[in-house]
Order: C-alpha cells, then sequence, then structure tokens
C-alpha cells in the first residue's frame, strides 16, 4: 500500500506549524495534534476500535505515571524518578472507590510489576479498568526506565461513533525530522487499520495546542 | 447470535436479547419473538454466549455515557429481569464474551470472560455477586478486542485475545486455587495479517467449535478458512496457512463479518458488510477432512447458490420452514439486515 502523503509534503506544513509557534511562544509546551477526518465509513455499522503504536519519541513529556511495585521495582522507580506504591500502600486505599479514582485521575498511566498485576482487581477492585488505566506488566528483566519511556511514547487511537479522531503524535520542540517522522508513522498506520485504507480518509490535518490547523492531506 | 437448543435462536441487538423459536412461522414484517429481555437501562448489545449448566444469557454492552459491562439473564423466564450485571470493569464498548464451557480440569466451571475496545480482557467468577471479588483477573492486551476465548488445556489454561489491529496473543489464566499469582510472559504472536502468518488483511474471528480461523482480503476478494491446532499445556496456537478453504469472491471488496458452518448439510454461510448472506455449498468431505486430517486443500470454487437475504426476508421464512436446522445462521442475518434497514 503506497502512502498518500510525502515527507516533503509534511515537512514543509511542520515548519510553518513550528513557525506560527515560534511566533507566538506560550507558557507551556505546546502539543502536536494529528487529526483525522474519515469517509466512506459508517461508525455505527463499521466495525470501530482503539489500537496503539509505539513511537520513536515521546509525544507528551510531561506524562505522569506511577508504578504499584514489590520491593526490588518501587526502589528501581525511584532511582528513575518516577512515583511507586508497594502492595501495602495498594492494601491501604481498602478497595475504597473515591480513593481509587482520585489515583486513577492523579496518573497518566500505570506500570505494575508482573508478579503484582494479577493481584491489582483483587487489591483495587474494577475502579482502574473503569478509568481506562489498567496498569502495563512490566518484569525484572525488563529495564524500568525503558519501559516507562516505552508506555509513554505509545499513542492510542480511539475511533468513536463519530466520523473524526485526534491523537496527539508529538510537541513543537521536537527536531524537525522527528515530528515528521512520528506524523508519517501515525498516519501510515492508522491508515492501514482502515478497511478501504486512503479511500477512506477524508483529510489528515496536523496543528498545535494553540496555533491554526494544517492540512497534509 | 447462538442456538439455545435445536429449535431456539437467541440474537443480541440494539433492543436486547431476544429468543426466537424457528418453528414457530414469521411472516412479512411483523415477527414476534419468543421472548425479549431488555436491559434495565437500555443498553445496545453487541455479544452473547449461553450456558446450558448456569442456565444463562450473557450479553456484553456498548459503552452508554460511562458505563458499559456484562449482563445476565436466565432464558427460562419471559419476563425481563436481570439475574446479573458487571458494569463497572470496563470503560469502552465489550465486543466478546465467552462462558468457560469446556473447561477439562472443572467441568462446571463458573468463569465467564469478557473483551472489550479498551483492551481489556477481564475474566469473571458468576457465583460471586459483588463485582469487586468477581473479577478474577484482567489483561492487558494494549488494543481493542475483537475476539478472545478459553482454551483449555488438561495442566493449565489460556486465554486467546485477537484484537482489531489483528495482533493475537495468549495469555496463561491464572490458576485462581493457589497463591502463586505471577503473571507470565504472554505468548505474542504479533500482527497476522503478515504474509508468513495468516496472510490476509483482516481477521474475520475465530471459531472454536468448528476448529478454523476465518480471515479475508477485500482487495482479492476472497475469503479463506484455516485449520488450527491448539494446545494450552504447550503453549501452542498452530495455524497452517496452506491447509485452506478458499472462499473466491466472498463478499466483493466488502468485508465478511461472520460465517456459520454445518458441516451435516455441509453448508457455508457468510454474512458481509454488504448486508448480504452467501450460501456456499461445499463438499462435506472436504469440511471433515478439514477439521480433521491433514489434507492439503485446494481452492474451492463451486459456490452453487448466492442470495441477497436483507432484500427477501420472505424467501428465508419459507426455506426456514424447510430446513430450520440449517437456518439458525440465517435468521441472524436476516435480522441484522433488518437492523441495519431500521437505523
Amino acid at each position: 500500500m503506497s502512502s498518500k502523503i510525502t515527507v516533503a509534503g509534511v515537512r514543509s506544513h511542520v515548519k510553518s506549524l513550528v513557525e506560527a509557534s515560534e511566533s507566538k511562544k506560550r507558557n507551556f509546551l505546546e502539543t502536536v495534534e494529528l487529526q483525522v477526518g474519515l469517509k466512506n465509513y459508517d461508525p455505527q455499522r463499521d466495525k470501530r476500535f482503539s489500537g496503539s503504536i509505539k513511537l520513536p519519541q515521546v509525544p507528551r513529556p510531561n506524562m505522569t505515571i506511577c508504578v504499584f511495585g514489590d520491593a526490588l521495582d518501587v526502589d528501581r522507580a525511584k532511582s528513575v524518578g518516577v512515583d511507586a506504591m508497594s502492595v501495602d500502600d495498594l492494601k491501604k486505599l481498602n478497595k475504597n472507590k473515591k480513593l481509587i479514582k482520585k489515583l486513577a485521575k492523579k496518573y497518566n498511566a500505570f506500570i505494575a510489576s508482573e508478579v503484582l498485576i494479577k493481584q491489582i482487581p483483587r487489591l483495587l477492585g474494577p475502579g482502574l479498568s473503569k478509568a481506562g488505566k489498567f496498569p502495563t506488566p512490566v518484569s525484572h528483566n525488563d529495564d524500568l526506565g525503558s519501559k516507562i519511556t516505552e508506555v509513554k511514547s505509545t499513542i492510542k487511537f480511539q475511533l468513536k461513533k463519530v466520523l473524526c479522531l485526534a491523537v496527539a503524535v508529538g510537541h513543537v520542540e521536537m527536531e524537525e525530522d522527528q515530528l515528521v517522522s512520528q506524523i508519517m508513522m501515525s498516519s501510515n498506520f492508522l491508515v492501514s487499520l482502515l478497511k478501504k485504507n486512503w479511500q477512506n480518509v477524508g483529510s489528515l490535518v496536523i496543528k498545535s495546542t494553540m496555533g491554526p490547523p494544517f492540512r497534509i492531506y | 447470535m447462538i442456538a439455545i437448543d435445536n429449535n431456539v435462536v437467541a440474537t443480541s441487538g440494539s433492543d436486547g436479547v431476544k429468543l426466537w423459536d424457528i418453528r414457530v412461522s414469521q411472516t412479512g414484517n411483523s415477527s414476534t419473538p419468543q421472548s425479549w429481555f431488555k436491559a434495565d437501562n437500555g443498553f445496545s448489545l453487541l455479544c452473547l454466549d449461553y450456558s446450558e449448566y448456569h442456565n444463562k444469557i450473557v450479553a456484553g454492552t456498548e459503552l452508554k455515557q460511562v458505563d458499559s459491562g456484562i449482563i445476565f439473564w436466565d432464558p427460562r423466564k419471559t419476563e425481563s429481569n436481570q439475574v446479573l450485571a458487571y458494569l463497572e470493569s470496563h470503560n469502552d464498548d465489550v465486543t466478546t464474551v465467552k462462558f468457560d464451557k469446556k473447561n477439562q480440569r472443572n467441568a462446571n466451571s463458573n468463569l465467564v470472560l469478557s473483551g472489550a475496545t479498551d483492551g481489556l480482557i477481564n475474566i469473571y467468577d458468576i457465583t460471586i455477586e459483588d463485582e469487586d471479588d468477581a473479577v478474577l483477573q484482567t489483561i492487558n492486551h494494549g488494543s481493542s478486542i475483537h475476539s478472545a476465548g478459553f482454551i483449555n488445556g488438561t495442566k493449565k489454561n489460556k486465554i486467546y485475545a485477537l484484537s482489531h489491529m489483528e495482533t493475537f496473543s495468549l495469555y496463561d489464566m491464572s490458576d485462581f486455587s493457589t497463591e502463586d499469582m505471577t503473571e507470565t510472559k504472554p505468548i505474542d504472536l504479533g500482527d497476522m495479517r503478515a504474509e508468513d502468518k495468516w496472510d490476509c488483511e483482516y481477521v474475520v474471528d475465530i471459531y472454536e467449535n468448528d476448529g478454523f480461523v476465518a480471515v479475508g482480503n477485500h482487495s482479492r476478494s476472497s475469503m479463506r478458512f484455516l485449520a488450527y491446532d491448539t494446545n494450552a499445556d504447550k503453549d501452542e496456537f498452530n495455524v497452517n496457512t496452506q491447509k485452506f478453504v478458499e472462499f473466491q469472491g466472498a463478499h466483493g471488496e466488502e468485508i465478511v463479518r461472520t460465517v456459520y458452518v454445518n458441516s451435516d448439510i455441509g453448508a457455508v454461510y457468510s454474512g458481509g458488510e454488504d448486508g448480504e448472506l452467501r450460501v456456499w455449498k461445499i463438499n462435506n468431505d472436504l469440511l471433515r477432512s478439514f477439521q480433521g486430517n491433514n489434507n492439503v486443500i485446494e481452492d474451492v470454487k463451486d459456490v452453487i447458490e448466492i442470495e441477497d437475504i436483507s432484500n427477501n426476508k420472505e424467501k428465508k421464512d419459507k426455506k426456514e420452514k424447510k430446513e430450520k436446522k440449517e437456518e439458525k445462521k440465517e435468521g441472524k442475518e436476516g435480522k441484522e439486515g433488518k437492523e441495519r434497514k431500521e437505523r
């Protein structure tokens, strides 16, 4: 399947996007979002999906993560500067729905030690599942730092009952090349999931949080 | 759609679960189900399963505001009281729900699994009413679940998960009788669309009872059944891509949503997104050898009958009387077609 967007084309739009952002600096790191308009697609009838892809760079460096760990992983998390909770900490929540909801809100994602993850439903009940933040397992053989980067750089597409979807693919302080490849990779992956591929794509737009939109397809 | 017994089928839809007795003739558009179970807060239902042992029908719901989950009914009752519901463990559409029916280690398993668009698979013990305690295991597959099920072994049980990204993994089911709760690494078979895997553009579904995986290629207008062997004890799920039955033409460029095999009469039914139901006559020996032995099977080209059922409900009704068993699948397709038109 050939891609309908070219590196050169995307690059020129990325340039304008970054320029627009630099001309009016904001007090925060602007995220770059990829917005997709679909066509010839009936989200009521055609299958809906959500999926994730790991990008080369972390699109949102400020994402917060909490590790549910055994003794070793709690230590490892502290050494890489990430919040961590032990089994005892989790037990203290006592399946209190409000506390678990609060916990789920406080972080963008959770990671749990392999030895612990199966106890999560028993320790916390379904609260995290309900929030869509059930943890990703990590084993002692994995490097915790790179696991955290992996979780942070994984973006999630979610096609709801509407004909558009948007996903954060990067931020304005990334290198131009990085941003271009993040956009290319996300677009091509998403299109491969559509049943008629590019025939289902109405438009592809990139936009920084406060900046104007640029149509790349 | 699932069969309750030889005469009754159950369907799920936007307005609840309906039981249909196929001996009762349905004429015109005034079809009335034998029983009609509605979800308490008007959930649309996307999938269902039935356990004779538990006398329960279970259905998975679409997301409604912030709620989704699974709901149980007793099919012997005609009033629509829910007997059990777990609505806290998913945050998106529930796409698959299964009773653990073939558990060899524990013939009367109380387990049910559900998979959803949020990428989670939950395993419940349905004898526990409080959802906080009923969820025994949660598996995070990462991408939305298209299909999931139990693979039973003599030593351990596994769960398979197929996502809408067509990624396929095998997970160990926890042994809930012991305290050892270490999560073992899942066997990640990756994207099944690859040529060296299932060589397809999409997976229709995994048909556990018939022992095959149905895969489709819309650009080649074809659908294939690939036989598989699975062994939970050995962590195996082997598909031989050389051993297939191909349905040329399939539903053209449209996606095949579901298939049903009736090996008694050598018929395969397929329902596609074109709103059509197609009936394929295939050699019985072919189906049997495909299911049993290791014969290499060449393309099947003898498509005898192709019908557009969505426009032809009456014909369906007539046929239904004649060949009720054969029609189980068709009943569902006809209804799906009808629902689509209603929308």
